[in-house]
């Protein structure tokens, strides 16, 4: 399909004798917002821990920019330019905000082996890093170390981390998780100007990030993708107000 | 520097350990004073100390790998020097193979080939144990330094299990590492080169790499970057200084043997890193010589200092974990290296 | 041949007291995640005591009781007073503490014992040799080799049959499991490393009559039993049986018939180039 820059087909994961993701088929066009819902238990973060290659699937095939990553590691597939966000906040705690997202961008720039220059002081990687702090609002605690940030400051440093490696495809796995009104209306901000220039996969609850937005969403029941659509479609769809509704009812 | 209380703490730190510098560059001249040379050879050998626990902490405090062998990279380095001294002093090369090697008591020459075999035996065993982790890289690397421990117990060429002598003092330049004096400074100097090359390493993009890998490992991943190729030039280096300080060891000893190379030597230096306070830069040099102290003090109270070593290092691990540094760093504001 | 052939079986005796080392240590890492480096000292705890009990009862067999126990009793002593405040703390912190344990204890050794190395003798009706394939072999050895067989078989029973057994499985495997299960963990933990202790005063003082008994005795073994316990895989007993004899035999007859520096090093050699195909050992027990 030309378009797609990210295919998964027939993706299954099981452990033991329950299936996780259950022959899940979809793909993602080149510069969409593509949205993942479903209820929990749906198996969403175990999809992206396959798409990221934390995790390897029992069978099936991803493939990024018409090649098949199945079988490439974490590294690899970053390199590539598909990088993920933590649902459950991932940083380096003793190492102050700046020098988390430095990390990010020396992967990207390339140059992570240098011996000499001190990292914080070094201009081409202090100014792009600081940019990135800026964009989530965290600039005034870039010296703080990570651990001292509060919770929704966490969050943040997680997305400009993953945000740091400029991938072609984002892959964030509720971003919002935890935050309150102000600062999830920041990030939905943040990701609508970023709409323009990266394709992202955006695994979220929280519905009304989601319909303002997706351009298409794909719903996870059981690990399996039951509809995908423009956001219109979905909310008009039987079998996921079903299945959502059934969930909250 | 950017903020006012980093720039405070990074003049504290200068000055104290220009003081720290000074008082060591007094001590000959103390020594000769009060007519004991003692202080010399015991200081000597702190400041030898200190650069292997400095080595050890770039990859045990900063890299988080828990190395049970590092003695035996400190160790290699002391026997090449004692076998080039003994090839030379018996006029016989050494035959590997094909190759001729000549013996030779020149610094210069020697000193390079002792820093040259520890990082390559860091390098190889590095690359294997480095695929482990855990538990089992603790092992593994005990047991690599078991082996080399055997290596020269059973080399009765070299001494065997009583050690080799090293008779001619090998000469660094126009100076002789045999005399007291001139080794001190020798010495000091090292300790103050290593001192800012660690400082530079860990504030680097590569030391930024190092630190983070013992944090979050899977996070590192996920950025795109491969933690193994870092660890293992980080241990390679760390052998390489272990190196250095053996080639001054054996100059200081005048003597090397197995025990310079043994388990228990691996666990003091982890001591003293852990004692001295991990992933700080001088937190090493103060545990070296804070353990080396005790061992003379605690030493001439009785002969089984022991019975209050070990005690003394399990209270601190347990009840005293951030180390002298920890106190230091407490006790004035801002900055963390 | 025969000279091999005997050397296969002192390698199968040493292997099978490795075995006893390692079934301890390997329960005590896997399920409790803590890293005894103070288990070659119990060793030598055993040898002492059992010397120092024979001497003072003048009986074999009291000697073999008591040095057991009392090796189990200072297990649990260090397991109450170092290990339990060390699980919750990363593997330096063990490693540390119980390193300041192994200086404590030969210490100790020393001012009670003196650093003269010390006899055991063998009981009497262990005496002498019997005629194996036309070789005399010692009876004593093969006593050795049938008590750890038993042991072996012993521990095996325990482990697959009954549900003290399941509950050690379980853990070697996944620790928080078996918190889950509403276990009392204290008792469990105590009596794994009593059951170490005891099993490495066994292999200590068995070992007596064979070598000499004195301070630092344990400090190689101690290297050995690590060596086995990752090559058979952490928390996995069949896997340290294994592994034991593996070493045991390539110890035994590479000390004999190769020249003296690779003979010492040959296991580690072993160990390496298993570890490099299977970074976790022959039979790793956590999932």
């Amino acid at each position: 399909m030309s378009g797609s820059l990210l295919q998964v087909q027939d993706l299954v994961k099981t452990f033991g004798g329950i299936q996780a993701t259950d022959h899940l088929t979809l793909d993602i066009r080149e510069g969409e917002l593509h949205a993942v819902i479903g209820p929990n238990g749906a198996g969403k973060t175990t999809f992206i821990a396959q798409l990221s290659g934390m995790l390897q699937p029992t069978s099936g095939a991803i493939r990024f920019q018409n090649q098949d990553v199945t079988r490439l590691s974490t590294v690899e597939r970053v390199q590539l330019g598909m990088a993920r966000s933590f649902q459950i906040t991932s940083l380096w705690p003793a190492l102050s905000a700046l020098e988390n997202v430095m990390l990010a961008v020396q992967s990207r720039q390339g140059h992570a082996f240098r011996f000499w220059e001190k990292a914080t002081s070094s201009k081409p990687l202090r100014e792009p890093s600081m940019q990135w702090l800026r964009r989530v609002g965290l600039a005034d605690k870039s010296d703080l170390p990570a651990q001292a940030l509060s919770h929704g400051e966490q969050r943040q440093l997680e997305l400009a981390v993953t945000l740091a490696t400029e991938p072609k495809l984002l892959m964030l796995d509720e971003p919002m998780a935890g935050m309150g009104g102000d600062d999830s209306q920041r990030v939905v901000e943040l990701l609508r100007e970023l709409k323009s220039s990266y394709t992202i996969l955006l695994v979220e609850h929280d519905m009304d990030a989601v319909f303002a937005l997706a351009d298409r969403i794909s719903v996870l029941v059981y690990g399996r993708c039951i509809a995908t659509g423009t956001p219109q479609d979905i909310r008009q769809n039987a079998e996921v107000r079903e299945a959502y509704l059934g969930a909250e009812a | 520097m950017d903020r006012p209380e980093a720039l405070s703490a990074y003049k504290s730190d200068l000055i104290a350990g220009t003081v720290f510098v000074l008082l060591l560059a007094a001590v000959p001249f103390i020594a000769s004073a009060i007519g004991d040379p003692f202080y010399v050879r015991i200081f000597t050998r702190m400041m030898v100390f200190a650069i292997m626990a400095m080595s050890l902490n770039l990859i045990l405090g900063y890299g988080g790998m828990v190395c049970f062998g590092h003695a035996m990279f400190v160790g290699s380095a002391s026997y090449v020097v004692a076998i080039a001294g003994q090839h030379a002093a018996s006029g016989m090369p050494l035959v590997l193979g094909p190759l001729s090697i000549p013996g030779s008591t020149d610094a210069l020459v020697v000193w390079p080939i002792a820093v040259a075999v520890s990082a390559l035996l860091a390098l190889i065993f590095g690359s294997i144990a480095l695929r482990t982790s855990g538990l089992y890289f603790i092992m593994i690397t005990l047991a690599f330094a078991q082996m080399i421990y055997f290596v020269a117990v059973s080399a009765q060429t070299y001494g065997g299990a009583d050690g080799l002598p090293i008779e001619t003092a090998p000469t660094l330049g126009a100076l002789n590492t045999g005399n007291r004096k001139e080794l001190y400074y020798i010495v000091l100097v090292c300790l103050v080169g290593v001192y800012v090359l660690i400082r530079q390493i860990v504030g680097s993009r590569f030391g930024l790499v190092l630190r983070s890998s013992s944090q979050n490992e899977p996070r590192l991943e996920a950025v795109g970057l491969a933690p193994y190729r870092y660890r293992l030039v980080a241990f390679v280096i760390s052998g390489a200084i272990a190196g250095l300080a053996g080639a001054l060891l054996a100059s200081s000893q005048a003597y090397v043997s197995p025990a310079d190379m043994s388990w228990v030597r691996s666990g003091e230096l982890i001591v003293m890193v852990v004692l001295g306070g991990m992933a700080t830069l001088y937190g090493p040099v103060l545990g070296a010589f804070f353990y080396l102290f005790a061992e003379y003090a605690l030493g001439n109270v009785t002969e089984h200092w022991q019975l209050l070593m070990g005690p003394l290092i399990i209270l601190i691990v347990l009840y005293g974990k951030k180390g002298l540094a920890g106190f230091w760093l407490s006790s004035r504001k801002g900055g963390s290296l | 041949m025969s000279l091999i052939f005997e050397q296969l079986l002192n390698g199968l005796q040493f292997g099978m007291m490795l075995f006893l080392m390692a079934s301890g240590l390997t329960l005590v890492v896997g399920i409790m995640n803590f890293i005894n480096l103070a288990h070659g000292t119990l060793y030598m705890a055993g040898a002492f005591f059992a010397v120092t009990f024979q001497l003072l009862t003048g009986s074999y067999l009291a000697a073999v009781g008591l040095a057991v126990a009392s090796t189990a009793l200072l297990g649990l002593l260090i397991e109450f007073l170092i290990a339990q405040p060390l699980y919750k703390r990363d593997h330096l912190d063990q490693v540390l503490c119980t390193f300041g344990i192994i200086l404590f204890l030969n210490e100790l050794a020393r001012v009670i014992w003196g650093s003269a190395p010390l006899r055991m003798d063998a009981p009497v009706w262990l005496d002498g040799s019997v005629d194996l394939a036309g070789i005399a072999y010692p009876v004593y050895r093969l006593a050795i080799i049938a008590v750890s067989a038993a042991v072996a078989l012993a521990l095996y029973v325990v482990i697959t049959k009954t549900r003290l057994g399941m509950l050690i499985r379980a853990g070697a495997s996944d620790r928080t499991m078996i918190v889950g299960l509403g276990v009392n963990i204290q008792l469990l933990y105590g009596l794994v490393f009593a059951v170490g202790a005891a099993l490495a005063a066994l292999a200590g003082l068995l070992a007596a009559p064979l070598l000499a008994v004195q301070v630092g005795m344990g400090d190689h073994v101690l290297i050995l039993t690590l060596v086995v316990v990752v090559i058979g895989g952490v928390g996995s007993v069949q896997g340290a049986l294994l592994a034991a004899l593996l070493v045991g035999v390539i110890d035994t007859v590479g000390r004999v018939t190769l020249p003296t520096g690779f003979g010492n090093i040959v296991i580690y050699v072993l160990m390496a180039m298993i570890l490099f195909w299977r970074p976790r050992g022959l039979f790793p027990s956590n999932a």
